[in-house]
């Protein structure tokens, strides 16, 4: 498989433990390998139908962008935009 | 065979001074009596020289998968889908034949539907070679079936290609019925006149019993009429679900509700090529100018050109659509298949699809026979272009140009292709020798009804 699974089998252990709780899976809990790898804490992960999850305050940020989102194939990966500043003015008070 | 020949002068559905007797002996001394010489075996060889080669490819795309083909993202539909959707296209010709015009009680299909018949069979089985092999792991296609597993496994009902599954077996299905059915008659007519008990029993096992009586002939009227209200509803349905696996796809180029009824007209436009060029040889190897007049090919070559036309219009609303939504992509698709680097092939099918038949507009050129099989000879090749243009040219470059990217064929490639080629002529050719090519009871209708001088 080379396409990325979301780490499923990571989801399901949660799922299972979560059913046998008879609750939903928490924000936080499943915690994706790359997430769990990465140093700057780049990737996020969770249920964007929970408005209060890290991932879906994260992609109601204005920097929020999603791949080809126009064709309304609904992607499950965002991107948050980089920060730039644009204006050289304003260049030696953002470093 | 002392009928005289129908020329231009007298069109005729039938030579003049057929009767009972010289139609029955005629066509059943093709099947019991004929030595075929040089050219058949010629054929044959060639036919199974490429099935074996088709064999043999697919031996060794089961040990190293498909991508032994040259396609690879961007480009993952090519040579094998353009195969698969051209042949179930040349299917169409036979059943249009068969059933629309029984339906429509016109007689001049009665020569040419045994044999256009036999050629749907064969083009939709050769077709369904391919959407099978071009799965990852072909051996597991029986999961397209909705059968109760252990796995719980169970086919996507939104995905058009698992109705498309159904269409061609459902289509398939019915085609050898028809085929079948329409046969019986004239096998017991063989059965009757073989020359040796070995042949008596071969034909009397297909024969099914038939015996020819009142009884039996209303049964096979009833169910004749039945299949071919069957068969015409079907062939809309599975052209259209054929267009649909590619306007479900948000890929410009493909997206798009005139795919449905413009495959249909694509496939009739290719069925007529295919009953030309084969009925075209075929009768003067088998000598049936009697029975394949004139008449016949030119009113092939009549629906030939307006299904030529309505595939014209086809690819004018495709542009101007594109113009007029003024979507970006679609724009750029159409443009690019104008210009870009697949451009040969857009402009190969315009040639090929839509100037050449214009010829068949004089009726001096629907009667030369050698210009006829030339000009669906070219439909043929030009509707192969046009799948390939419309399935590559929206995928090489699509949305993203990060993904762009060319697609070759390789020798596989085009080995399958000759393989599909080979395998079709194969049985087409055992389909000349052993079966009735011609369907002889329609023929004596035909020669009861006293028709001979119409169109
Ligand atoms: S580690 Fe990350 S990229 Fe890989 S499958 Fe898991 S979620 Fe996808």
């Amino acid at each position: 498989m080379e396409k990325c699974t979301y780490c499923i089998q990571r989801i399901e252990t949660a799922h299972i433990e979560a059913d046998k709780a008879n609750r939903r899976i928490r924000d936080g809990e499943v915690l994706t390998a790359c997430q769990a790898a990465c140093p700057t804490q780049a990737i996020r992960f969770g249920d964007i139908a929970d408005v209060h999850s890290s991932v879906a305050q994260a992609k109601s940020s204005p920097r929020a962008y999603v791949m080809l989102g126009e064709l309304n194939t609904r992607p499950r990966t965002s991107y948050l935009a980089r920060l730039r500043n644009p204006n050289p003015a304003l260049a030696d008070e953002s470093t | 065979m002392s009928a005289v020949l129908g020329d231009a002068a007298s069109p005729a559905l039938l030579a003049r001074g057929q009767t009972h007797a010289t139609v029955t002996a005629a066509i059943s001394a093709i099947s019991l009596h004929r030595r075929f010489g040089r050219y058949w075996l010629a054929g044959f060889a060639i036919a199974l020289a490429l099935c074996l080669l088709l064999v043999f490819g697919t031996g060794w795309l089961l040990h190293r998968g498909v991508g032994i083909w040259g396609i690879n993202m961007p480009v993952a539909w090519a040579f094998a889908i353009c195969n698969y959707v051209w042949w179930i296209g040349i299917g169409m010709g036979g059943t249009f034949i068969s059933g629309a015009l029984y339906l429509a009680r016109k007689d001049w299909r009665s020569s040419i539907n045994r044999y256009a018949e036999a050629m749907t069979v064969f083009a939709v089985a050769v077709s369904g070679i391919f959407p099978i092999l071009h799965l990852g792991r072909p051996w597991f296609f029986y999961w397209l079936f909705p059968y109760p597993d252990v796995m719980n496994v169970w086919p996507q009902w939104r995905s058009s290609l698992e109705w498309d599954f159904f269409a061609i077996v459902a289509y398939l299905t019915v085609s050898i019925l028809y085929w079948y059915v329409g046969m019986i008659p004239d096998l017991a007519t063989l059965r009757d006149r073989a020359p040796t008990l070995g042949v008596a029993r071969f034909y009397g096992l297909l024969a099914l019993g038939w015996r020819g009586e009142a009884r039996q002939w209303r049964r096979f009227e009833t169910l004749s009429l039945l299949l071919a209200g069957l068969a015409v509803p079907l062939v809309f349905s599975v052209h259209s679900m054929v267009a649909l696996d590619f306007s479900e796809a948000l890929v410009p180029g493909w997206h798009s509700t005139v795919f449905p009824p413009f495959f249909v007209a694509g496939a009739l436009f290719s069925g007529f090529a295919m009953v030309l060029v084969l009925g075209i040889p075929m009768r003067r190897m088998l000598g049936l100018r009697d029975y394949i007049t004139d008449v016949h090919l030119a009113n092939l070559a009549k629906v030939l050109l307006a299904a030529g036309l309505v595939v014209a219009y086809g690819y004018c609303t495709e542009i101007f659509s594109a113009f007029y939504s003024m979507d970006r992509f679609e724009l750029a698709v159409t443009l690019r298949r104008m210009t870009g680097a697949y451009a040969w092939t857009f402009w190969g099918t315009i040639l090929c699809n839509v100037l050449s038949i214009q010829l068949l507009w004089s009726a001096r050129v629907r009667r030369n026979h050698a210009a006829l099989f030339v000009i669906a000879l070219l439909v043929l090749i030009g509707m192969w272009l046009e799948r390939f243009m419309l399935i590559v040219t929206s995928l090489y470059q699509d949305f993203v140009p990060s993904s762009w990217g060319m697609y070759y064929p390789t020798f596989w490639d085009i080995a399958f292709l000759a393989g599909s080629l080979g395998l079709f002529l194969l049985m087409f050719l055992l389909f000349v020798r052993l079966l009735p090519v011609v369907s002889i009871f329609e023929l004596r209708k035909l020669v009861h009804k006293g028709e001979v001088k119409s169109t």
